[in-house]
């Protein structure tokens, strides 16, 4: 899988920045600054992907994964 | 009138948006505000007509903001009048004068706290040559190529001419 297009990383950043002024979340980094953070978590996803759909785990598919890994993320950090 | 005085006052309800790139009315403990984004050049666009008693000077323009969620970080605004005279401006198209930019504004280390940053325009070409008692729009455009800038909204509440 490709890294994200920079303006799908805009995106995710702008989307962050918006649901951080929704919630007057206090942020003390630059808008610039978050973006770097967007375009690090992408760079690791593409670089741990590989591994990641490599994994042994029988009949699913690279989405159901995803899918497992996003349920996964937020029973840990109750985030989504 | 003395330089100095109060010509106009501003809040976020007097708003008259454009067709695009608008600055959002949004609140923040019931105080209405106009949310300017961080990555697109949003814009506000205020109606007036100059006072009477304005005696020919320059105006400046104190825009009264606060950070939605940023502690640290610039803010950068531009504002640019322009005049509706009598007989010559065509209301069905936007004739506003080049934007006056103004400076790169740290924003307070909390996030709500207000602050004022001002915009000069001399008298002339940065009025639109706007005279005495005639209408006039004043665009105020939040200004994301700054440096350092902050994250978030950036939300005004208030604009103020007065003669400088």
């Amino acid at each position: 899988m490709a890294l994200l297009a920079d303006e799908t990383r805009k995106v995710i950043n702008n989307s962050f920045q918006r649901e951080l002024s929704n919630n007057f979340a206090p942020m003390s980094l630059t808008s610039d600054q978050l973006q770097a953070i967007v375009n690090a978590i992408d760079d690791y996803i593409d670089a741990s992907s590989t591994a990641f759909f490599s994994q042994s785990i029988p009949v699913l598919t690279d989405k159901q994964k995803v899918r497992i890994l996003q349920l996964v993320i937020n029973e840990r950090y109750k985030v989504l | 009138m003395a330089s100095g005085q109060t010509l106009c006052v501003f809040t976020p309800l007097h708003n008259q948006p454009p067709a695009s790139n608008y600055a959002l009315l949004g609140s923040r403990n019931n105080q209405p505000t106009l949310e300017f984004d961080p990555s697109t050049a949003w814009d506000a666009v205020f109606a007036g007509v100059l006072p009477r008693n304005y005696s020919g000077g320059g105006i400046t323009i104190t825009l009264v903001w606060a950070a939605a969620s940023a502690t640290s970080g610039n803010v950068r605004w531009k504002s640019a009048f322009e005049r509706i005279q009598d007989g010559v401006d065509n209301i069905g198209s936007d004739s506003f004068a080049t934007a006056v930019t103004g400076s790169s504004d740290a924003t307070n280390g909390t996030n709500g706290v207000v602050k004022y940053s001002t915009i000069a325009h001399t008298d002339g070409a940065q009025l639109d040559s706007l005279a005495v008692g005639e209408a006039f729009r004043l665009k105020i455009t939040r200004d994301p190529t700054v440096g350092s800038n902050i994250a978030g909204n950036a939300q005004l509440i208030r604009a103020e001419l007065k003669e400088t």
